[in-house]
């Protein structure tokens, strides 16, 4: 069988506990929610000012909250198969390293990246009830949630997971608090800079994109150091 | 089919003394092979070296043919229970058994899936969630997707443990129909000497990483350790008397009396030479047994004797 069918196989097993387990797509559908609110009621209800920080909005939210709800899942598919054991198991089967770790960021990354798609939906929405009329995301914004957000996504959700199979337990522990407080670091952030309410430029956008490229591209690199040796010894 | 020369493990620094210390094993093909070893012994970390999750430190292993460590295709020809059964809690029992068969890629493994849920009994669970299932419940499906894919070779770390009697028959009835039907190679880890007894053909003793028996249950019950001679006489006194007798003649053999019967160890107690002495001296015997050890008799000396030694 190809590495590509069992990414596929991989992938679709944790969408579909995502997608059934109502804890977890709650936890995830909450918290997109939640910070669509916050920040489509950020938006100021006036047309100028208005429409470029909901453009700011949409940039830097939706990509935050891919990351957080990624930071969820991935939890709960690298960390929890680690913490019960089951992992072992798996690495028994005659699927490679890399085919495993990345069918599992391929199916924390979809459902992630489609909860990011919604929250922007969503404060598109709420933005527009406040404004004078209904504004519609600039290109830029479309092109970058569509495109930049999946890959930035992945790239994250892929390095957390690396992060997850490498490290034991306690460390673990520590990388997710520090994870954490960067993520709400970044959301504090973020607050700022859409006050700013400059457009979102095309190089923005295209900044984003590389470094999100040069992200997967280390991350990719970093899976030349996954073992299963590595993986075993470091289960509890 | 599995080859271990001169195989060791330690974990740490190379000051730290070895979990695996020079293991050399071979596996046939049709063999059910029995690991015995107390808790700490380094079971589980053979059959970890075995299955290519850990390397060895020194030394080399082979399973049919390839490094395993190295060896991605011998895995599809290879099932495994380890001590977690290795299912997810979240998923029914048919979804655990049908995510395992396509990683090994069965096509449309319904019919397979459904007829290993009647072979472990679990037909009626099948859509419900691992995590409500029991011990029992859970290893058998483990039993179930360990063989999803017919593997020529098992690995089992301790099937049977925190398993009732009832369940642990069943277990090992399952896998001695495995093993007889099917001529699947089984190699099982365990510390519970009367499974093993019933369904190993050899055994090999594992203790403080060092392998201190390995043969067939006959051969290693016949020993070389000399095994004890029980005689019965007609009456105690009798019994009284011979036992008098052996210990001012036989200096090796020690004596024991119960009743009647005399129980003889050790050098002494070659069983024609006592016969004839006995009877030269006028006592009657009624009955000479030189009884089979038992496993836990073999298993014991093993262990007891390394921990005197050691
Ligand atoms: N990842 C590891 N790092 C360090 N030491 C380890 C590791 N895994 C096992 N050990 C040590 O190796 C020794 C053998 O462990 P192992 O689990 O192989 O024993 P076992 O025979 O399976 O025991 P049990 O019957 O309790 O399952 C133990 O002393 C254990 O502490
Ligand atoms: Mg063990």
């Amino acid at each position: 069988m190809s590495a590509f069918e069992h990414v596929r196989i991989i992938a679709a097993k944790e969408i579909r506990e995502i997608v059934t387990n109502k804890g977890l797509a709650f936890s995830g559908i909450f918290f997109a929610t939640w910070f669509s609110i916050m920040a489509g009621l950020g938006v100021a209800d006036e047309r100028i000012t208005g429409e470029a920080q909901l453009n700011n909005s949409l940039f830097y939210m939706g990509a935050l909250i891919g990351l957080f709800v990624g930071y969820i899942y991935s939890g709960q598919t690298y960390l929890r198969e680690k913490q019960s054991g089951i992992v072992e198991t798996l690495l028994c089967a005659p699927v490679s390293l890399r085919s495993l770790w990345i069918g599992k960021a391929v199916g924390v990354a979809v459902p992630s990246t489609i909860l990011a798609l919604l929250a922007a939906a969503g404060i598109t929405l709420i933005a527009g009830q406040r404004l004078p009329q209904f504004i519609i995301p600039s290109i830029t914004v479309i092109v970058h949630m569509t495109i930049v957000v999946p890959i930035f996504v992945i790239a994250a959700v892929a390095l957390m997971g690396f992060a997850q199979l490498m490290l034991g337990m306690r460390e673990n522990m520590i990388v997710n608090m520090l994870t954490i407080m960067l993520l709400f670091g970044a959301l504090a952030m973020t607050r700022l800079i859409v006050e700013e309410a400059e457009f979102v430029t095309w190089t923005a956008v295209g900044a984003l994109a590389g470094a999100s490229l040069a992200l997967l591209a280390i991350t990719w690199a970093l899976g030349g150091l996954l073992s299963r040796e590595r993986i075993v010894r470091t289960i509890s | 089919m599995i080859e271990a020369v001169d195989l060791t493990k330690s974990f740490g620094g190379s000051g730290s003394p070895p979990v695996l210390d020079g293991i050399t094993l071979n596996i046939e093909a049709g063999e059910v092979f029995g690991y015995l070893g107390p808790n700490g012994a380094g079971k589980t970390t053979t059959i970890r070296v075995l299955l290519g999750l850990l390397r060895p430190t020194r030394g080399t292993v082979r399973v049919f043919g390839e490094i395993p460590a190295e060896s991605d295709a011998i895995r599809s020809r290879i099932g495994v229970l380890m001590e977690n059964s290795g299912l997810d809690e979240r998923m029914s029992a048919y979804q655990n058994l049908e995510y395992h068969a396509r990683l090994y890629g069965l096509r449309d493994p319904r019919a397979k899936i459904e007829r290993l849920l009647g072979f472990v009994g679990l037909d009626d669970k099948r859509n419900e969630k691992v995590g409500t299932f029991s011990t029992g419940m859970r290893r058998k499906l483990g039993l179930a997707r360990a063989i999803v894919h017919d593997p020529e070779l098992l690995f089992l770390d301790e099937p049977s443990a925190g398993l009732d009697p009832e369940a642990q028959l069943m277990v090992r009835e399952l896998l001695q129909e495995l093993a007889e039907a099917r001529k699947i190679t089984v190699f099982i880890n365990s510390h519970h000497l009367d499974e093993v007894q019933r369904l190993c053909s050899r055994i090999a003793v594992l203790h403080r990483g060092r392998i201190r028996a390995n043969d067939t249950i006959a051969a290693l019950r016949q020993g070389a350790a000399a095994p004890r001679l029980e005689v019965r006489l007609s009456d105690e006194r009798d019994a009284a008397r011979a036992a008098e007798l052996l210990s001012a003649e036989a200096q090796t053999a020690t004596i024991a009396r119960t009743g009647a019967t005399l129980t003889l160890s050790g050098n002494g107690s070659a069983a024609p030479e006592v016969i004839a002495r006995l009877v030269h001296a006028g006592l009657r015997i009624e009955e000479v047994l030189r009884p089979a050890k038992s496993l836990e008799d073999v298993y014991f000396e093993i262990v007891r004797d390394e921990a005197v030694s050691a």
